[in-house]
C-alpha cells in the first residue's frame, strides 16, 4: 500500500505537475455530478408520487 | 428562453475556464509549475461558497422579517449549495496542498480557519434537524444562520491575514499578482468567480423549484388523507 501511495504520489508528479491540476478538476466535476445524480434521485421519487 | 439566458452564459463561461485553464500560457515558478492552473479551479469554488451564504444569509434575514416560509428554504437551499462548494473546495485544497507545500492539511490559519466554518455550517444542519415546528426551526436556524456567517467571514478572509499563512496574498505572503504580468492568471480566474458563483445559483434554483414540489405534495397528500377520515373521527368531541 505505501510502495503503491510513492508511485502515484511520483506519477502525480510528472510533467511538470499537470497531473495534480487533471485531479483537482476530476474531483470538482465529479462532485458536481454527484449532487447531479443525487437531486436526479429526488425528482424520480417526486415522480413516483405523483403517479401513486 | 429569455429567462434563462445566465444559464446559457454559464455553459459558456465554465467551457471557457476549463479549457482555457488547461491550455492557456501561465507564468512558470518554481515548486508549483503546472499546478498554478488549480488557481482557475479551486479559490472560484470558495468564492462560490461565500456568495451562497453571503444569500443564504440575506434570506435569513429576510424570512426575520417578513416571516415567509419560502424564504428561509432560500436560506437553506443556498447553504447546502454552499456546503458543496466547501467540501470541494476542501478536498481540492488538500490535494493541491499535498503537492505544493507537502501536506494533506497543512497547519494553516486559513485552513484550519475553514474547517471550523464547516464545522459551523453542519453544525445549522443539525440544529435545523432537531425541531419538529416548521415555525421554530426556521426562526432558530435563521438567526443561527446569522451568526454563522459573521463568524466565517473573519475565520477566513480577515485572521489569515493577521498571522503567518502559507496563503499566497495572506499573512505577508505575496499574492500571484506581482508574477501575473501578462494578465494569464486574471483573464481567466475573474470569468472562473463568475462561472462557478453562476452555477451556484443555478443548482440552488434547482434544489428550491424541487424542495416546493415536494411540500406541494406533502400538502395535497395531507389533505386527501384528512378528507378521508369521517368528521367524526377526525373530532371524536362529536361522538
Amino acid at each position: 500500500m505505501d510502495q503503491f501511495t510513492t508511485s502515484l504520489t511520483e506519477a502525480l508528479r510528472q510533467d511538470g505537475k499537470i497531473w495534480v491540476v487533471i485531479v483537482v478538476i476530476a474531483i470538482v466535476l465529479l462532485g458536481w455530478l454527484y449532487y447531479l445524480l443525487r437531486i436526479g434521485n429526488r425528482v424520480r421519487k417526486v415522480k413516483q408520487r405523483l403517479d401513486l | 428562453m429569455r429567462k434563462h439566458w445566465w444559464k446559457a452564459l454559464t455553459v459558456i463561461i465554465l467551457a471557457y475556464v476549463f479549457v482555457a485553464g488547461l491550455m492557456s500560457p501561465v507564468p512558470k515558478l518554481p515548486i508549483l509549475h503546472e499546478a498554478i492552473r488549480n488557481t482557475f479551479f479551486h479559490p472560484p469554488l470558495w468564492i462560490a461558497m461565500m456568495v451562497m451564504l453571503l444569500s443564504s444569509t440575506i434570506y435569513s434575514i429576510r424570512y426575520l422579517r417578513n416571516g415567509k416560509l419560502d424564504d428561509d428554504l432560500m436560506a437553506v437551499e443556498f447553504a447546502n449549495t454552499a456546503l458543496l462548494f466547501g467540501i470541494l473546495g476542501c478536498i481540492t485544497g488538500s490535494v493541491w496542498a499535498y503537492f505544493a507545500w507537502g501536506d494533506l492539511w497543512p497547519n494553516d490559519p486559513k485552513t484550519n480557519g475553514v474547517a471550523v466554518g464547516m464545522l459551523l455550517y453542519l453544525a445549522y444542519f443539525v440544529l435545523r434537524g432537531s425541531f419538529d415546528d416548521d415555525m421554530r426551526r426556521a426562526r432558530i436556524s435563521a438567526v443561527y444562520n446569522i451568526f454563522a456567517f459573521a463568524v466565517f467571514i473573519p475565520l477566513i478572509l480577515i485572521l489569515p491575514r493577521l498571522t503567518d499563512s502559507l496563503h499566497p496574498g495572506n499573512g505577508g505572503n505575496p499574492g500571484f499578482n506581482q508574477y501575473d504580468a501578462d494578465s494569464s492568471i486574471k483573464r481567466i480566474i475573474r470569468p472562473a468567480f463568475i462561472g462557478f458563483t453562476l452555477l451556484g445559483f443555478w443548482i440552488t434554483q434547482l434544489r428550491v423549484r424541487l424542495r416546493r414540489l415536494e411540500i406541494n405534495l406533502d400538502e395535497v397528500e395531507e389533505s386527501t388523507k384528512s378528507a378521508a377520515i369521517p368528521a367524526e373521527l377526525q373530532n371524536p368531541t362529536n361522538l
